[in-house]
């Protein structure tokens, strides 16, 4: 009806809205890569002789968990709406890590360096977009990035790249981390 | 949510404390939009939200045709959206003097509730009409919008921290039972609110069941986990 069709009213809510959707996706991404080291560690902690890479996850993991807490809390800090897809990127999280891990060290590596990529680039895009926007998420977002990338180059040296067929494994990841985070903003 | 809360916060009681008084950094549109609500109560509760109702509270506001215009460019939809975060910024008032913290989760949701209706009871003939107003198909998506926005304000304003599925089926959930128990109140003559909080804790009641359902729904995520574990088990031994 006519009564929807409105022009935005002077004020600045698009800033807001869009620092909302800064904070929804990096929320749903590290909820989904806690999910994916938790599905490797699935995989890893029920097989003999992985006691070194399920450490070495279960560090990664750690990680991920505190950048999780931090986007919880400024989520009830600043009232933003969490995504409505949490049930999908913790179903396809773990399936992610679980189904990578089953295919061996390499390709588990090979999975880890995939999705630290692309987050590690979303972040950088994002933390251009905050700059003398908001310096405190601006901070966290620089912190993180540095994190990710720590993760990619451990999954790197320990042979991410020499998984069997790492070009369609790695592109394949990739691009459904870019889809999922596309979606993220909006829903 | 202190950040929300402060920003909602207002000393006067009156329509146009959540908009006017002492806030000059308020754009036109929503200083013009109190003053506006707080002429438009009286009015709207004797004769609906119609664009009549409007333009006379308008004219008593001392609000010009223009200035109408850019209070409520989409006429009632806007007035009952305002009344609405009014009741809402109000509620939060109520709220803040509690001390939640001391109560069970079902007794801070009822008091949230608690406090809209107590926020809205001076204005219980405005309210109803409003309800009147917005059971119209092509609003409905507006008013199922306006229940959510307070279902998301007791949430945040009792110390909820979900981040995930819950947050909606909390927020779901309560405004169901912000809808249902507003309807059981206004079909009450009077003052008395016996039956609506009776009924409230009702609802209230359904919504615990409904959470000790989920609680015993969780064992099928730790199944899920058991059964990667043991496909590791089996297809790590074929490995080696």
């Amino acid at each position: 009806m006519t009564e929807r069709s409105r022009p935005t009213a002077p004020g600045d809510r698009g800033a807001e809205r869009r620092l909302h959707e800064m904070i929804r996706v990096d929320h749903a991404g590290e909820y989904g890569a806690v999910q994916i080291y938790r599905g490797q560690l699935a995989v890893f902690r029920n097989q003999e002789g992985r006691d070194r890479i399920a450490g070495l996850i279960a560090e990664m993991e750690a990680g991920e968990k505190t950048h999780l807490d931090t986007f919880d809390r400024l989520i009830v800090e600043r009232g933003v709406r969490p995504t409505a897809l949490a049930p999908l990127w913790r179903i396809m999280g773990f399936g992610l890590g679980a189904a990578t891990a089953l295919m061996g060290e390499k390709a588990a590596h090979a999975c880890t360096a995939a999705v630290e990529e692309a987050i590690e680039e979303h972040y950088a895009e994002q933390a251009r977009d905050l700059d003398g926007v908001d310096p405190e998420l601006k901070t966290i977002v620089e912190k993180f990035r540095a994190d990710e990338l720590e993760h990619r180059d451990t999954a790197i040296v320990e042979g991410a790249r020499n998984a069997p067929g790492f070009g369609v494994l790695s592109g394949a990841i990739k691009f459904g981390c870019k889809v999922a985070i596309r979606v993220s903003e909006k829903i | 949510m202190q950040f929300r809360r402060a920003a909602l916060r207002s000393g006067d009681t009156g329509p146009g404390a959540r908009y006017g008084q002492g806030m000059s950094d308020q754009p036109p549109s929503a200083r013009f939009r109190a003053r506006l609500l707080e002429a438009l109560l009286p009015i709207a509760a004797a004769r609906g939200w119609t664009p009549d109702a409007l333009e006379a509270a308008a004219d008593a506001a001392g609000l010009s045709e223009g200035e109408l215009m850019l209070a409520a460019p989409r006429g009632p939809l806007d007035m009952i959206d305002a009344f609405a975060a009014w009741g809402d910024a109000r509620m939060l008032e109520r709220l803040e003097g509690r001390n939640l913290l001391a109560m069970k989760v079902r007794e801070r949701v009822t008091a949230g509730v608690r406090a809209r209706l107590e926020a809205l009871a001076p204005h219980k003939a405005a309210e109803a009409k409003a309800l009147q107003a917005m059971v119209r198909p092509f609003r409905a998506g507006e008013g199922a919008g306006f229940v959510w926005r307070t279902a998301d304000h007791i949430w945040r304003a009792i110390g909820d921290r979900s981040t995930d599925e819950n947050y909606y089926s909390k927020r779901a959930l309560l405004a169901g039972v912000i809808a249902s128990t507003t309807a059981r109140w206004l079909a009450t003559e009077g003052d008395d609110m016996g039956p609506a909080l009776a009924f409230l804790d009702r609802r209230i009641e359904n919504i615990m069941q409904f959470e000790r359902l989920k609680a015993r729904a969780k064992p099928a995520a730790m199944m899920a986990v058991a059964a990667v574990g043991a496909a590791a088990r089996t297809f790590g031994k074929r490995q080696a």
